[in-house]
């Protein structure tokens, strides 16, 4: 569930609305990253952020929309002292058995025709993200998880 | 994707021209890759300069370049960006392809192993 319990000093970024075709999705990380370009975090930030939400978008497209383009997706950023916290709600299919897969590492050490070519999004997810947390509630996935940046603690 | 493939010392050097690898392009991206390395008899080598992001679709379009390739020819990578980069790390699929710095060296290096 996306922690909605906010410290005083918490601030919302962004709080989007956005269809699950492919211009639209496009258009909300463009946004994202616009509202994020003003943190002035490090490049490598950037492109974690950037990489994490397009993880996260791409999951609810894929698998609890099953590429159905008119689903509709809420994005909440909210910032705290040391972190932002992303949330995703849509009202898709649910994850399997209403949990998350566990992440797990592919085994690459195998013939080249049997190498995975999908599967990586939510390990990607856990590897950037902090405290992933999924819940079903009334028909919607939330789906939460926190970047922290180095610059966010230390600048204004 | 445009994809712009030349012969450089016997290396085949394919240039993505776009910034991004990513879901909207995978799958057009693969089809690409297989119409320019069907013939391939040795190396190609994937140079991913232009390209700021690649997200888990365009790595398995990536992926699926290598496992396409004919027979005893080989993909490689070159001059991945910084972004691009953590995205093989985090996968581990760093371990799977030969990086190089960049196409230049790349060449060289088979020139020196030739």
């Amino acid at each position: 569930m996306i922690n909605r319990q906010h410290d005083i000093d918490d601030e919302t970024l962004l709080h989007l609305h956005f269809a699950s075709d492919p211009e639209s999705v496009g258009g909300a990380v463009e946004r994202t990253m616009t509202a994020f370009a003003a943190l002035q975090l490090s490049d490598d930030d950037q492109s974690t952020t950037e990489l994490v939400l397009v993880e996260a978008i791409n999951n609810i497209v894929e698998h609890a929309y099953q590429e159905r383009p008119d689903g509709p997706i809420e994005l909440i950023l909210v910032r705290s002292h040391s972190h932002i916290r992303c949330g995703l709600t849509d009202k898709g299919i649910p994850m399997p058995e209403e949990h998350p897969p566990t992440p797990t590492h592919h085994n690459l050490d195998c013939a080249i025709v049997d190498l995975p070519e999908g599967g990586f999004g939510w390990n990607i997810i856990h590897e950037l993200g902090q405290n992933v947390q999924y819940c079903r509630q009334n028909g919607e996935n939330h789906l939460s998880f926190d970047l922290y940046f180095s610059d966010l603690a230390t600048g204004g | 994707m445009e994809l712009v493939s030349e012969m450089r010392d016997g290396v085949l050097v394919i240039t993505a021209q776009e910034d991004r690898i990513n879901a909207a392009g995978a799958v057009h991206f693969k089809d690409r890759m297989r119409e320019l390395t069907q013939d391939a008899t040795s190396r190609v080598l994937l140079n991913l300069e232009h390209v700021t992001f690649v997200d888990s679709s365009g790595l398995g379009a990536i992926v699926g370049s290598l496992k396409q390739m004919p027979q005893n020819a080989t993909l490689e990578l070159a001059a991945l960006t910084p972004a691009v980069d953590k995205v093989f790390r985090l996968t581990r699929m760093d371990s799977v392809f030969a990086i190089h710095t960049d196409t230049a060296t790349a060449i060289g290096e088979d020139r020196q192993a030739g």
